[in-house]
């Protein structure tokens, strides 16, 4: 008896833990927020933390810090800062390699997979992670800067 | 009762003895060996020779022609990639760039990268990266050349696949293997070289092995 109710607290404590979302330690979450959208932000950092860490850990790092010259920053990155149009572009589809490769950043490889969602979800995690303050990205906002970047 | 513990001393004994030999051990000599039959004076007799990296002549990030002889009384580390790699070679190249600190100040250690991607690794685009990278020659040689004469080292030589495929994440596929060559050009381990912990294993036996030449 006693153990089923040792277990049943346990199992309670499980799913209160896991229902209550906690934002990554890194990222940042405004307080002034309604309890809907708190939810919401918080459910786009957590799932931009695992995105990034699938799709851009390996050249972007753990915390964001880059790698060498190589593969640039994100903390502080102007592209990020200015305006999330171009970073969603460049997400989506990459910088073009270019065969007249002195004195320039290499390529980031194109991810066309990743949908709306994913990019806002990703986003909204670099955008406010690492000292970075960038506030909430939409996923109306990335479809419409994804439609400018057709060029790229 | 009495056998039975000398048994288990025997046991530990034996254990022990192991972990001794663990940290001093002499790295193997990996590859496969060609058995050759060769006449001397009119009889046929079998001949064991060992693996050993092919003769190579490659360009290098400075346009300078890198061969063989270039790692002269050197050990060295050898692996393949391409600049516009996604998936595997950004973590290599953090990997190898430890190697490439640690052993730094140490003249009798160098680096090879080959491109497997020659036509787009041109020399220019491979100073480009060396330059972003911030590393040199003759450390760390970056090299490009002929297509066939570096699959063909790659998969003979260094037995690690490397190959075209359209499929792949980015247009090859290869392995992200790091591999230790002696001043004998004999292959003396291979490790995993987008794994941490297989560099550092690397970097202790680059240590062992230039401690052997020190005897
Ligand atoms: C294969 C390596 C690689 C991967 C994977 C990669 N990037 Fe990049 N990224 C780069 C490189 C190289 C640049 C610099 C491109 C340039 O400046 O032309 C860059 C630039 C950026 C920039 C602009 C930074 C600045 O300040 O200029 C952002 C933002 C960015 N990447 C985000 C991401 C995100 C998000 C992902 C994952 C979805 C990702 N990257 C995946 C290599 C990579």
């Amino acid at each position: 008896m006693s153990n089923n109710r040792l277990f049943l607290f346990f199992f309670l404590f499980l799913v209160l833990s896991c229902n209550s979302y906690q934002k990554p330690a890194e990222s940042h979450l405004p307080e002034n927020l309604d309890e809907a959208s708190k939810m919401k932000y918080t459910q786009y950092l957590i799932q931009g933390k695992i995105l990034y860490n699938t799709n851009c850990t390996h050249c972007h790092q753990n915390s964001g810090e880059g790698f060498r010259k190589l593969y640039p920053a994100l903390i502080g990155s102007a592209t990020l800062m200015d305006d999330m149009g171009p970073a969603a572009c460049l997400i989506k589809y990459g910088t073009k390699a270019s065969r007249e490769a002195s004195n320039q950043n290499i390529a980031m490889p194109a991810q066309t997979e990743l949908s709306n969602l994913e990019i806002a979800e990703i986003l909204t995690y670099i955008g406010n992670s690492w000292g970075n303050q960038n506030g909430f990205i939409s996923v109306s906002k990335v479809a419409t800067s994804l439609v400018d970047c057709a060029t790229h | 009762m009495m056998r039975k513990h000398i048994e288990i001393g025997c046991l530990f004994l034996l254990l022990g003895a192991c972990q001794e030999i663990k940290t001093n051990f002499e790295l193997p000599i990996l590859g496969r060996n060609e058995i050759v039959t060769k006449e001397v004076n009119g009889i046929l007799i079998k001949d064991t020779i060992s693996h050993r990296i092919a003769d190579f002549s490659f360009i290098n990030q400075d346009s300078a022609v890198i061969t063989n002889a270039s790692f002269k009384d050197k050990i060295y580390v050898a692996d393949f990639f391409f600049i516009n790699c996604p998936s595997i070679c950004p973590e290599m190249s953090k990997q190898m760039y430890r190697v490439y600190e640690k052993f730094l100040e140490n003249e009798n250690v160098g680096l090879l990268s080959h491109t497997i991607d020659p036509s787009y690794d041109t020399v220019a685009a491979l100073a480009n990266y060396a330059d972003l990278l911030g590393v040199s020659s003759p450390k760390w040689e970056f090299v490009t050349g002929d297509k066939d004469q570096i699959y063909d080292i790659g998969e003979t030589s260094y037995m690690v696949v490397a190959n075209e495929d359209e499929n792949a994440p980015g247009g090859f596929i290869h392995s992200g293997a790091f591999l230790l060559i002696d001043k004998k050009r004999q292959i003396r381990g291979v490790y995993d070289g987008t794994i941490a912990s297989q560099v550092d294993l690397l970097m202790k036996d680059i240590n062992r092995l230039l401690s052997s030449y020190e005897q």
